[in-house]
């Protein structure tokens, strides 16, 4: 069995970036586990679901980083510039 | 120890389901490092380890219930022997033939192995739900890149379709065939239910990543068996996975063998397990 040598290039910074968060008990804190990046979201949650799956999840969901509101940023001065 | 009619049948099924995955898995494991990123890689790996998990976890229920000796499924058969589908022995030629490739052997492998759900055989039944909800994710994974494909892919994967579908649509076999499993229960949906599921699937991600219509998507998904169909293996008489794949799943090849210590068991330290008389009851082959 050979492996697959045809690669097309692609532009992987045009791909969105998705963050993955996750609960470990129904009553327990949302974990930010970390982020992926696909070119749609079909690509993403099953990225997310077999990246991230070290414990039994009882809930896992992803956000668009763009989504993403910042309230405090390391980047930017929210508020004053 | 006699092996039931019903009980003969369901290791044939359950030999399909896992023989498939257990092809399946490497080629995941070979094309993993041609993932897009290192979440690809990694979830192709994960896809992978889940599919060889499913194998032995089908592996052991099996070796269980049919007295067989822990391992023996795995390395006390030869290649002949297997029951995986037929579309999966000749390897990806490119990334557009894995994506459908993969994609399609998914959606027949829920298919079938869903029949099972609300089955009699709880214990059974409890596996398929827990299959079930990893299963889900490989195939949302590959249609995600599947309607992320490049005109060149897309071109790719209509070739793929052209020249693996008819292997995996066929792999239901012929319509009406009889069913001793559900006739006893042991599966609730009809192989041709399971078969109408599975285009289904094929045709809703197919139409949106290729412009190929329904009735193309169909027409290259035919319910046609060869006349030298082995139903109990679900595939043409005497076809055998080739020996470079074979070599890959079961390596005999000393450096590749010493690697895969310290698993438990290898076909060097288990010549024994090959063709035993006392075994001949569960004629898996």
């Amino acid at each position: 069995m050979g492996l697959v040598k045809q690669k097309t290039a692609r532009n992987t910074m045009d791909w969105e970036y998705f963050e993955v968060f996750a609960r470990e008990e129904a009553d327990g804190p949302l974990f930010h586990l970390g982020s992926v990046s696909a070119p749609n979201k079909p690509a993403a949650v099953g990225q997310a679901r077999m990246v991230y799956s070290e414990k039994p999840w009882v809930e896992m969901c992803i956000c668009p980083r763009a989504e993403v509101t910042p309230v405090i940023s390391v980047n930017d001065m929210i508020g004053i510039a | 120890m006699s092996v039931s009619g019903t009980d003969k049948a369901l290791m044939q099924e359950l030999l399909c389901v896992a023989d498939t995955d257990w092809v399946l898995g490497h080629w995941y494991i070979k094309v993993m490092l041609n993932g897009r990123s290192l979440p690809d890689c990694t979830a192709f790996a994960g896809m992978g380890q889940d599919s060889l998990g499913h194998t032995r976890a089908i592996f052991r229920l099996l070796e269980d219930r049919l007295q067989l000796p822990e391992h023996q499924l795995e390395f006390g058969r030869q290649p002949e022997a297997l029951h995986d589908l037929e579309a999966l022995s000749r390897p990806p030629q490119n990334w557009g033939d894995f994506l459908m490739t993969a994609f399609l052997t998914e959606c027949a492998v829920w298919r079938l192995f869903s029949t099972f759900l609300d089955g009699a055989d709880k214990e059974l039944a409890g596996m398929v739900k827990h299959f079930g909800k990893e299963l889900y994710f490989h195939r949302l994974g590959l249609e995600g890149w599947m309607l992320a494909a490049s005109d060149e892919e897309c071109a790719d994967m209509k070739q793929s379709l052209a020249e693996r579908g008819a292997e995996v649509a066929r792999w239901f076999g012929a319509e009406g065939a009889p069913d001793v499993l559900l006739e006893s229960g042991v599966r609730t949906t009809s192989v041709a239910d399971a078969r109408a599921g599975f285009l289904e699937d094929a045709v809703s991600v197919i139409t949106q990543a290729t412009n190929l219509s329904e009735a193309e998507v169909l027409g290259y998904l035919p319910c046609e068996t060869p006349e030298d169909w082995d139903t109990a293996k679900r595939k043409t008489a005497g076809a055998t996975v080739p020996a470079s794949l074979w070599e890959f799943m079961i390596p005999t090849d000393p450096d590749t063998v010493a690697l895969r210590r310290p698993l438990a068991v290898s076909v060097d330290d288990n010549l024994d397990l090959v063709d035993r008389s006392e075994y001949a009851h569960a004629d898996y082959a």
